[in-house]
């Protein structure tokens, strides 16, 4: 059987100017997975990230999310998406309840259960309290809340774990894992928290310098008797920085 | 295209605006009785005539009221177009399975149709009030006459018009160099440039030439204002953040 990609890049470029941010960059995530998106500061995540979303528009090469060419049918592919990239902006003066009412009314989506969605994230209680009132963990959670309250088919999540304290952070992943498990969403994210990927991510991407340089199940890293996130990690960035 | 300028209205208060428009009104009552009495104050300058008719006076109080609500207007567009586009609010804008430019001229309309609304209504309370007092205690020596009402509201709603249109051309401004202080001057400037180039034709002929001098400022500040919102919204297109 063939493998559905959720995200599928082949050749892309990403330039401003004279500074070429992504290079020849190929990513490919399978549909229902968990894709952990690993790289230094400067690496190209974000850039990759708000190309898929069509924040960005590629210098060059084909991005194909959900199917979908992202430069031409980018508002078909954005009605199937949540995002989170880079601080998370909200409508200070309204709640939590109302900052969703509005981003349902813009995904065109009628029916959610908003109760429901802030309680999975950790913000029962807070539905009426205005968002400025909101500590950066909070805003942490509303801002994965809003990304998933309207049932999308993939997740693209820039440091989703920000600013989350450690329940929070073992409330995230299990979250993640029962979108995967029980609505087949594909989640891609991006996180400096090596366990956390470790824990979660079915398959890890490195980039560095610009293009992903190696991707491999965890699974099948595992395979080694004494695999280390952290050294291969490590490892990845000292080839990309020695061969640049 | 109303789901979204709900929204719009939802996400940004028009308290704040609405408060804004009453002030002005309240403004313009004292500033309409103010040049109705100028001629009990120093009959013998010649350059009171003009506050002798009906016409100079609701012509001054007009060309004021568009400045008032022109400015008015920049400092919506600036909240709801310079601040969303220039802020990181940009990536939630863009986050939408909205077109962009849909999604501008929404911010656009909502701000025309709230300010060529609240000039009308305000005018309609200040000379609802001035002529009722004046059928009792005229403080203006001229004649009013349903002709001379009628060109008035005529006015009223081309001055709302340019009023909303000029804004266009500060929010161009202020777009352009990213700053609300950009779009607030040069409201006040485009605005200060109308009332001088305005005042000086419109107070030199009768109801019916201003009015239709005024068809052609409102006519004329519109297609400007068209123009250089689809030059906007061709940049907001292909923008990158």
């Amino acid at each position: 059987m063939s493998t559905e990609w959720a995200i599928r890049t082949k050749g892309l470029y990403k330039s401003f100017g004279k500074n070429e941010v992504l290079c020849n960059c190929s990513l490919a995530v399978e549909r229902g997975t968990i894709y952990g998106f690993l790289g230094i500061n400067g690496a190209g995540k974000t850039t990759m990230f708000k190309i898929l979303t069509g924040l960005l528009i590629p210098t060059k090469g084909e991005v194909q999310v959900l199917g979908k060419d992202v430069v031409t049918q980018k508002t078909d592919i954005l009605k199937h998406i949540g995002s989170l990239i880079d601080m998370p902006v909200f409508y200070e003066h309204l709640s939590a309840r109302e900052n969703l009412e509005i981003h349902l009314a813009y995904m065109d989506v009628e029916r959610a259960d908003i109760e429901e969605t802030l309680s999975k994230v950790g913000l029962q209680r807070t539905e009426n309290q205005p968002v400025s009132e909101f500590s950066l963990g909070m805003r942490q959670r509303l801002a994965i809340a809003r990304a998933m309250i309207h049932q999308p088919q993939l997740l693209i999540l820039d440091e989703p774990v920000n600013g989350l304290d450690p329940v929070g952070i073992r409330e995230m992943r299990d979250l993640f894992k029962s979108l995967v498990e029980n609505h087949k969403v594909t989640i891609l994210f991006s996180s400096h928290i090596l366990s956390e990927v470790e824990h979660i991510a079915e398959k890890i991407g490195v980039i560095s310098n610009g293009t992903v340089v190696r991707e491999m199940t965890l699974h099948e890293l595992k395979k080694g008797s004494s695999f280390n996130l952290e050294e291969y990690f490590i490892s990845i960035v000292k080839e990309g920085k020695d061969n640049a | 295209m109303l789901k979204l300028i709900k929204l719009e209205i939802k996400r940004n208060r028009l308290k704040g605006y609405i408060t804004a428009g009453l002030v002005i009104t309240v403004t313009l009552i004292g500033l309409v009785y103010l040049f109705a009495a100028i001629p009990y104050l120093d009959a013998s300058d010649k350059d009171v005539q003009i506050f002798m008719t009906y016409n100079g006076i609701s012509t001054l109080s007009l060309v004021v009221a568009t400045a008032c609500f022109s400015i008015l207007s920049s400092v919506m567009y600036n909240r709801f177009i310079i601040e969303e586009y220039t802020s990181k609010k940009v990536f939630l804008l863009f986050s939408y399975p909205v077109e962009r430019n849909r999604v501008l001229w929404v911010k656009i309309i909502t701000v025309f149709l709230f300010i060529v609304i609240s000039m009308i209504f305000s005018g309609m309370i200040v000379f609802s009030i001035f002529f009722i007092t004046e059928s009792f205690f005229p403080l203006c020596q001229d004649v009013l006459t349903l002709s001379t009402i009628f060109g008035i509201v005529a006015s009223l709603v081309a001055y709302s018009i340019t009023s909303a249109a000029l804004a266009v051309i500060s929010l161009w401004f202020g777009y352009w160099k990213k700053s609300a202080s950009v779009t607030i001057v040069s409201s006040v400037i485009v605005s200060s440039i109308f009332g001088s180039f305005s005042s000086e034709i419109l107070l030199s002929g009768g109801i019916t030439h201003n009015l239709m001098i005024l068809v052609v400022i409102a006519a004329g500040s519109t297609l400007v204002a068209l123009a250089l919102i689809t030059r906007l919204s061709q940049k907001i297109n292909t923008m990158e953040v």
